[in-house]
């Protein structure tokens, strides 16, 4: 029996490509929602709650990014 | 470059690399795939450069087959694509390697090209990471060259042959 290889762009291989596709979405949008919010003057917290994850996961996630975007994050909840 | 991606990356192929970094990060991603590989190979003035371009993949050839399958995976999921502008963000400057650019260059014709002069193989180095890049059956890469029909078994087989 030869080995079965799906189609690239068959039904399944749609569902699992949506997957990606969303993920990537979700990925772009955090990142300009958050440098949105934090040039608007949110604080991490503010973000973190609004995201439904914890300050130090937002933290983690972003500072490192805004930083060099030379944004001034407030000190506050930094 | 972050970690070791591949060992004994010729001078050419490094700076091709280099650049795929430079592609993800520009685009937001998180992850370093073998579509940023695709979009520097593209770019690089290569000798496979020049062969992508003869089946219309040019840069901006890549660049729309690959914004090409994104639409079309996403409206598979009932999702309309969102503006550009509503995703511009400050790229993160070290994305990771992700999965898809290590198994490209695992998959490449490198040690096909056993019996060829260091200089040979350094030449064709890029040419034979581009047939590991189109070695993939499943995935972003084969999907938007699918919707875009290029026939990526000939591009194998012209790759090879050099």
């Amino acid at each position: 029996m030869t080995p079965h290889i799906p189609e690239p762009t068959g039904a399944e291989a749609d569902d699992l490509a949506a997957v990606v596709a969303l993920r990537e979405l979700a990925d772009r949008l955090e990142d300009a929602a958050v440098e949105r919010a934090m040039r608007a003057g949110w604080s991490w917290s503010q973000v973190a709650e609004a995201l439904g994850v914890t300050r130090q996961a937002v933290h983690k996630k972003h500072l490192r990014r805004l930083e060099s975007a030379g944004i001034e994050l407030r000190r506050r909840n930094a | 470059m972050p970690e070791q991606l591949h060992e004994d990356l010729g001078v050419s192929l490094k700076a091709v690399i280099i650049r795929a970094i430079d592609e993800a990060a520009r685009r937001g991603a998180t992850k370093v795939e073998a579509e940023h590989l695709l979009l520097s190979i593209a770019a690089s003035g290569d000798v496979a450069a020049g062969i992508l371009a003869d089946a219309g993949l040019d840069y901006a050839g890549v660049e729309g087959a690959l914004r090409g399958e994104r639409e079309h995976a996403l409206r598979s999921a009932g999702v309309e694509p969102v503006a550009e502008e509503r995703l511009r963000a400050t790229g993160n400057s070290r994305p990771a390697w992700g999965a898809s650019i290590r198994e490209a260059l695992k998959r490449g014709n490198f040690t096909a090209r056993r019996d060829r002069s260091r200089a040979e193989r350094e030449r064709l180095a890029i040419a034979d990471s581009l047939i590991g890049v189109l070695r993939a059956d499943l995935g972003t890469v084969p999907r938007a060259l699918a919707y875009a029909g290029v026939d990526r078994a000939a591009l194998i087989t012209r790759l090879e042959q050099l």
